[in-house]
């Protein structure tokens, strides 16, 4: 008598058979005793490590568990930090994880710009950035109340609406581009790559400074909770909402 | 002491939110289950996830498939660079105050279970667990790297391993007590 092998009667418990061979061993274990027993004791070692898994996600974080929000999902973009410590290691793991991907940004701390009417160019920060899916938002936490966005390569015909929220983080939302986002202190960067878009920024009330530009040239100025459109230009529509 | 400025992320909306939240909680299941380590879980996860959002749509025919393999080779990256180990919960300490009876047993229990997991070889720990997690055998393939007709003996002997290990840890338990 033939007996099926161990690995077909995983096979087999796994729902992983061909229609022939699924029946074959079917009429082969009704027969035979000893592989109705290993049958059964796989069906026990199969049980026994589900039991043994199920008990490992006892021990994840509660966090994990919690509904997120329906209607948004965050993925935050990586930043270099300075860490002392024990934090180091998990910060070296992280960054490891990080380069070894094309889309991953490492982004370095740059000075913050001494104010709106100073708009200097700013200084090489050596930041990569994170491309994106068309109609992703990147939302940036401002840094002392301050934030630059800052548009690069943006078409004839690109549009700018600069709106106001009451949340505390600034946003940028593009309708149809695929953009790349990078970030530094206090800024965002966005490259349209040689599209138009309608660009949605949205700043909180409570921001204290900020700017909009296109490359060198400043689209907007926000100064405690208002914004002021700067000298008009003929490739990229402001509004101001 | 950590400085992070200017925290930046990229959020979904809608539809793909509620997709991306569904892949993200499996991402943190399967590398929490492979490791032990809730941080490098979430660093996988996230750098997954970042990967799908940049990757042309067209060019990933199964999302699921996809953001598994992805995860496999970041853990296996992460575990030779850094020389990754489970972590394993310790087993209650004779000086620590007394326990309930059944929470003691629990963590043991748990503390056996990684001990046995991480007795079997990095491809076992995968494939074990890519089983358990609902995944076919191509797929299984397909993510860790093998042929698809060799995943059903692969199978069986990481399972007659984790047996083996998972019974060992049992008996060596029994005998402590």
């Amino acid at each position: 008598m033939n007996h099926p092998g161990s690995d077909t009667l995983l096979a087999h418990v796994d729902g992983e058979l061909d229609p022939a061979a699924e029946r074959n061993v079917l009429q082969h274990v009704r027969g035979c005793d000893e592989c109705r027993s290993r049958l059964s004791q796989l069906h026990a070692t199969s049980h026994s490590f589900a039991g043994a898994v199920a008990r490992l996600d006892e021990t994840e974080p509660v966090a994990w568990q919690a509904a997120s929000a329906a209607e948004t999902v965050v993925l935050r973009l990586p930043q270099k930090r300075v860490l002392v410590g024990p934090q180091l290691i998990r910060w070296a793991a992280g960054f490891v994880l990080l380069t070894s991907a094309a889309a991953a940004a490492v982004v370095l701390g740059i000075p913050r710009f001494g104010g709106p009417d100073d708009i200097a160019a700013p200084a090489s920060t050596g930041e990569t950035t994170v491309p994106a899916a068309a109609g992703a938002i990147v939302a940036v936490a401002p840094v002392d109340g301050s934030l630059d966005v800052v548009l690069t390569a943006a078409a004839t015909g690109t549009h700018v609406i600069v709106t106001f929220h009451d949340g505390a983080d600034a946003r940028v939302e593009l309708s149809s581009t695929a953009p790349h986002f990078g970030t530094g202190t206090g800024r965002v960067t966005v490259d349209l790559r040689g599209a138009a878009d309608t660009l949605i920024v949205t700043y909180p009330r409570a921001i204290r400074t900020g700017t909009v530009r296109l490359d060198q040239r400043a689209l907007a100025v926000i100064r405690n909770g208002a914004v002021t459109a700067t000298a008009p230009t003929t490739d990229v529509t402001v509004t101001i909402r | 002491m950590a400085q992070g400025h200017g925290s930046a992320t990229i959020v979904a909306a809608g539809t793909s939110a509620r997709e991306l939240d569904t892949w993200r909680r499996e991402i943190l299941r399967y590398v929490h289950r492979l490791t032990g380590d809730a941080d490098v879980a979430e660093d996988v996860a996230q750098e997954a996830l970042l990967r799908l959002v940049a990757a042309d749509a067209g060019t990933v025919r199964n999302v699921r498939a996809w953001l598994y393999r992805v995860a496999t080779n970041l853990v296996r990256d992460s575990a030779r660079r850094l020389e990754l180990r489970q972590r394993t919960v310790p087993p209650a300490d004779a000086d620590e105050p007394a326990r309930p009876d059944q929470e003691l047993e629990r963590r043991e229990t748990i503390a056996r279970v990684r001990e046995a997991l991480s007795a079997l070889p990095q491809r076992d720990r995968e494939l074990l667990i890519l089983r358990e997690s609902g995944f076919r055998y191509h797929e299984i393939a397909d993510v860790i790297g093998v042929q698809p007709q060799s995943v059903s003996m692969l199978a069986m002997r990481a399972l007659e391993r984790f047996r083996a290990a998972y019974g060992a840890e049992e008996q060596h338990e029994s005998s402590r007590q």
